[in-house]
């Protein structure tokens, strides 16, 4: 074996305390980042999961400027033709303001956002549905699912009676009273707490908008055939002046503030990983000067300054290559078991956590690049020691 | 041969200029022909490794490695052998210095005329041409003294190496090829 490798192993290995630090070191930054990532990527995921099963669909169509009119049969209609459109459902939007009786006290809320959903399309298409908690899902007129926050403020339950107004398309009032079929109790905070749910023809009917249609979800069988949509509705309505977003491009306002939380996160990350570096810089100096006389002792038996410079980046590579090899299989294991659970913090957001052996293995080996990185510094001082001088060191 | 004389008269700086561990602030180090004042760090590290051995007065050896990587050490650093005949070579000198059943142990386990006979060892396992010792019993009680100086002798006679030696005891060495004597900073008489 090469004399620098056994001087840089025994060297190492009878500093146990300092090797172990400077392995723990990399390794916890390299954790951090891992952990980020999966974390953080799981939020993004989730995030963009539920927003296609409850906002979105894989693909949204809606008008570059006002809503359908009369339209949407058709269009659902030709979106069915694709093999691999699963479902699509039309949505409509409005503001409400509600009250509800409960003996001598009036409670009321305003401006809430109501969703006017089809009963029958809808569950096929998102998971919206999935959403009530009590109850059941709006299935006929007359009927409304009240988000948890909305409830709660109306002091509704099943089956309270509960006044609606809003507006027409002419600006005129209009008052309707529903009874409340479910309470709905949206995951990650995606905004149906503060949300009503009612029949598409509600929302049509009491604002005036007959026929209008706001949005058409669509659900893929395969997430992938998103671009493959956009282009061939886009190029079979062109007249139509369609506004085709996939789930990405509509959740990309969601999406960008969970993105630069996750860079910024990732950031503090790889700052941790420069710190550790610095604490190995750190231990191989106080090993650089507790070895001085060593070195010395090396240098006289024919050492070269070359030889010392290697014997300390053999160090820093040995570290990395141990940390990066501990964070592999630590980053490895805990990332397959938060893929294998359902994981989320408290009873928010489920996370879709997604395992990436790739991006463990590249994080995990760039603790063998800042090991070596964080031993030249030391290896070059150490180098400079002259013989004579390093043997008197005590 | 010895270098004898009093404390500060300049015998350690000359043994250390010798062995190519200082450089001198005027004239030469010839060896083998070779000018060793004009060569590189590294060129003087080669010449170190293949033909000057070290034997000091603290002992100098790497306490973290055994007694015999500390006396293979030089021979892996001229890296022309086999580990197997390195491990072999280590052995032997360190049977012909009486330690041939100490070779697993760590050097802090040793005695200090132990760990001055591991240093002779290691200062002749490479056969270099000329071997330094500085004040190589300087440590020692007077029978490890004894001991290390016999050995040092028996060594000389039978593998031939020149010894350069700088002590204060001389009369412990007995009969010595040369001695030279020096007084602040200057050959006084060779005898």
């Amino acid at each position: 074996m090469d004399f620098r490798l056994v001087l840089a192993t025994k060297l190492l290995l009878k500093r146990k305390g300092n090797f172990i630090a400077s392995i723990s070191a990399l390794v916890i930054g390299v954790m951090v980042i891992l952990f980020n990532s999966l974390i953080f990527n799981g939020v993004a995921d989730g995030i963009l999961r539920d927003l296609a099963n409850y906002q979105f669909g894989d693909v949204l169509v809606s008008k570059n400027e006002g809503n359908f009119v009369g339209k949407d049969l058709q269009l659902i209609s030709y979106l069915q033709t694709f093999s691999y459109v699963e479902a699509a459902a039309p949505r409509l939007g409005s503001i409400a303001w509600m009250n509800s009786t409960e003996g001598s006290s009036k409670n009321e809320v305003d401006k809430v956002p109501v969703l006017g959903v089809d009963p029958l399309r809808d569950p096929k298409t998102s998971a919206l549905y999935a959403t009530v908690t009590q109850g059941s899902f709006v299935e006929s007129r007359g009927q409304i699912v009240l988000g948890s926050s909305v409830a709660s403020d109306l002091r509704a339950t099943i089956g309270t009676r509960v006044d609606l107004k809003m507006t027409t398309s002419v600006g005129e009032d209009a008052v309707k009273e529903f009874i409340v079929v479910g309470i709905s109790t949206s995951p990650g905070g995606l905004g149906f707490d503060n949300t009503a749910i009612m029949t598409i023809d509600d929302v049509r009917k009491i604002t005036g908008r007959e026929r209008e249609t706001g949005q058409i979800l669509v659900k893929l069988t395969d997430r992938s055939f998103q671009d493959d949509l956009k282009s061939r509705l886009g190029k079979a309505y062109a007249e139509e002046n369609l506004k085709i977003q996939t789930l990405e491009e509509a959740g990309e306002e969601t999406l960008a503030g969970i993105r630069s939380g996750i860079a910024f996160i990732n950031l503090v990350g790889y700052f941790g990983l420069l710190s550790a570096s610095f604490a190995i810089v750190t231990i191989m100096m106080l090993m650089v000067s507790s070895k001085t006389r060593d070195i010395g002792i090396i240098k006289s038996l024919g050492g070269k300054s070359s030889d010392v410079i290697l014997v300390f980046i053999l160090q820093g590579l040995i570290i990395g290559s141990i940390a990066a090899a501990s964070g592999f299989i630590v980053g490895s294991v805990v990332g397959l078991y938060l893929q294998s659970i359902e994981f989320s913090f408290g009873p928010g957001l489920v996370l879709e956590v997604t395992y990436d052996p790739i991006f463990t293995l590249t994080s995990s080996l760039f603790s063998i690049v800042l090991g070596t990185a964080a031993a030249v510094y030391p290896a070059l001082r150490a180098s400079k020691l002259q013989p004579i001088d390093a043997m008197q060191h005590v | 041969m010895l270098i004898v004389g009093q404390s500060g008269s300049g015998k350690s700086t000359l043994l250390h200029m010798i062995g190519l561990l200082d450089k001198p602030s005027a004239g030469k180090i010839v060896i083998e022909g070779i000018d060793a004042t004009i060569l590189s760090d590294s060129d003087r590290s080669e010449v170190r490794r293949h033909k000057i051995g070290f034997i000091f007065q603290a002992f100098n050896l790497l306490s973290d490695l055994t007694v015999a990587e500390n006396v293979m050490l030089p021979l892996m650093m001229i890296g022309n052998d086999s580990s197997a005949s390195i491990r072999e070579k280590a052995e032997t000198i360190l049977g012909k210095v009486g330690l041939a059943n100490q070779v697993k142990k760590q050097v802090n386990q040793l005695s200090g005329g132990q760990m001055q006979r591991v240093a002779v060892a290691r200062a002749l396992v490479n056969r270099p041409s000329l071997v330094l010792g500085d004040e190589p019993t300087g440590n020692l009680d007077s029978k490890s003294s004894q001991d290390v100086i016999s050995l040092m002798k028996d060594l000389n006679r039978e593998l031939q190496q020149t010894f350069v030696i700088v002590t204060h005891a001389r009369d412990a060495f007995g009969k010595v090829d040369r001695t030279i004597v020096l007084k602040d900073g200057r050959i006084e008489g060779i005898e």
